[in-house]
């Protein structure tokens, strides 16, 4: 039975963010957006013990909030745009792969850049970031290797305001 | 006595045949050397001799080796950027012309039949071909270019993605002001489903339908709708490059997932595309993703966290939720959605007709959303008049 193996020594996990009205310590929120495409769907951004924690925020059916986190080096916030807008440059000829970058250390974690073109649902492409480092923990995968991940659709990051938002947080 | 000696007589035509193959020869090697004046010479000389007078095989056999030829000397023009000075634009034009006039050769000269595998050279070529698809199809009827069997062969090739003259198919609607507003490969509402897919394939593929856009719909497995305005794309596929980089795959399995092995094979390596890959995986998955849908009451598309919760809820085995969300994610990053049939083709509703499929169909891969306004100023994209 196929399954992932680790590409890169894994970091510790950061604290989990189950409540994001009372964050545990060392856990502070930094901004937040509301994706207009998906309304409903929220984006929490927070600073976690030296590293950057990103909770994507949607209703539960039976009520409630889900929360789903994802962390990156707090590096990423100044990586993201300028790895986007080369991303998005005519690839070199010898270039490995038209739909991903290279993984690229950021502030000490592996990160590929990758084009998703159904990010939004089917016709609505966008980018995912994965991050090699960290695992996603998924109850009864543990065997399994899923890196966490970030996936914003272009009409989120452009006219949505993602990516003036990112550009305005500070640590 | 003096004997005789006879020599059974022939109709001369194994040397006919020979001096075909010493012609055919001779024309492979010389066309290695030739440059532009060349062509125009033997175009001219041709043209004085009359097309008519050779052979069908000839003409065709001629014209696509010119046709080679100018694609040829095309690239290296455009690679040399030719077009920075006055001199290198003439050139240019010239190739060009002698381009449009090849095309209009294959058009008066050889059956359509027999020029269905020799692509238009220039974009006026493929309008051209439109206007006689026209005219053939008010003579004659519909008659398919391709047959199912032909058309299955031609799936697991590469031939209909690496065509240059790509065309999309849409509702005007999506096509905004004059581009502005407009993108390529919009979603659609379809036969499999809403918003499943665009339609992308090679102008081969759909040259025998013309511009009926009731012939063009039913081809690509859409019902037509008199109610709604359609357009049809032309897409230079090389000019597009310039402005967007993309990569074209027939949407088969096979095909699909040699793309994800090579593109991403950290994530998608072939021991899972193999597994997930299947027409039995994908029936499985459209129904659980189907139902996980309808679980957290997503329009949009669902995450690996709320598809993991849904089916550890439906009690499926760990094996299978890995292979489930594997293949959502090569759904949100690919485009293979849970409607993806897998066998590279759509199904063929003409009225009347037979065949099973109707087209070859593309997957287009691309780096970044771009307004069609931008393809349309870069010549890369034309419309087609209905």
């Amino acid at each position: 039975m196929w399954k992932r193996a680790e590409r890169y020594p894994l970091k510790p996990p950061l604290a989990l963010i189950d409540d994001p009205q009372s964050p545990p310590a060392g856990v502070r929120l930094l901004n937040q957006i509301e994706n207009p495409q998906a309304p409903g769907e929220h984006y929490l951004f927070f600073a976690n013990n030296g590293g950057l924690s990103i909770l994507r925020a949607y209703a539960r059916p039976d009520g409630g909030y889900r929360f789903e986190q994802s962390d990156f080096p707090q590096r990423f916030i100044d990586w993201f745009a300028p790895a986007l807008r080369d991303f998005r440059k005519p690839a070199a000829q010898d270039a490995s792969s038209r739909l991903s970058s290279p993984a690229q250390e950021v502030g000490g974690e592996m990160l590929t850049l990758e084009r998703g073109m159904a990010v939004g649902g089917d016709g609505s492409p966008g980018y995912i970031v994965n991050n090699w480092s960290r695992k996603r923990y998924l109850p009864g995968l543990e065997g399994h290797f899923m890196p966490m991940n970030v996936a914003w659709t272009e009409d989120f990051l452009f006219n949505g305001g993602l990516i003036r938002l990112l550009g305005d947080i500070r640590f | 006595m003096s004997g005789v000696i006879s020599y059974p007589r022939t109709d001369g035509s194994d040397r006919f045949k020979r001096d075909l193959e010493r012609i055919e020869a001779l024309i492979v090697e010389i066309e290695q050397t030739l440059n532009v004046e060349n062509l125009e010479g033997i175009l001219a000389l041709i043209s004085l001799v009359g097309w008519d007078q050779l052979p069908e095989a000839l003409r065709i056999r001629y014209l696509g080796l010119l046709a080679q030829k100018s694609r040829e000397l095309e690239r290296q023009q455009r690679s040399r950027g030719d077009a920075r000075d006055e001199a290198g634009r003439l050139a240019e034009q010239k190739l060009h012309m002698m381009m449009q006039q090849m095309d209009r050769c294959l058009i008066a000269h050889c059956p359509w039949e027999a020029r269905r595998d020799q692509e238009p050279l220039t974009v006026e070529g493929v309008h051209d071909r439109i206007k006689d698809a026209r005219q053939r199809i008010d003579d004659k009827g519909y008659q398919p270019l391709f047959s199912d069997d032909e058309l299955l062969a031609l799936s697991l090739t590469d031939t209909v993605a690496q065509s240059r003259y790509k065309v999309r198919f849409m509702e005007r609607k999506y096509f905004g002001d004059n581009g502005k507003g407009g993108f390529m490969g919009v979603a659609f509402e379809g036969a499999s489903g809403v918003g499943v897919k665009y339609w992308n394939t090679s102008f081969g593929q759909i040259e025998d339908a013309d511009s009926d856009y009731r012939l063009i719909a039913n081809k690509l497995g859409l019902e037509y709708d008199e109610d709604r305005e359609y357009m049809l794309l032309v897409i230079d596929s090389e000019k597009a490059q310039a402005v967007c980089e993309s990569t074209s795959v027939s949407a088969t399995f096979e095909k699909i997932g040699a793309f994800a092995n090579q593109e991403l094979p950290d994530l998608y390596p072939p021991e899972l595309t193999r597994e997930i890959l299947s027409p039995d995986f994908q029936a499985h998955y459209r129904d659980l993703y189907g139902q996980a849908k309808t679980h957290w009451n997503e329009k949009w598309r669902l995450s690996e966290t709320q598809f993991h919760d849904f089916l550890r809820e439906q009690n499926v085995e760990p094996e299978t939720r890995i292979l489930l969300l594997e293949r959502l994610r090569m759904h949100m990053q690919v485009g293979n959605n849970e409607y993806f049939r897998g066998d590279g083709m759509t199904a063929n509703l003409i009225e009347g007709s037979q065949q099973q499929y109707g087209v070859v169909e593309l997957f287009s891969f691309d780096k970044k959303k771009l307004e069609l306004d931008a393809y349309l100023r870069a010549g890369a994209v034309h419309v087609a008049q209905g």
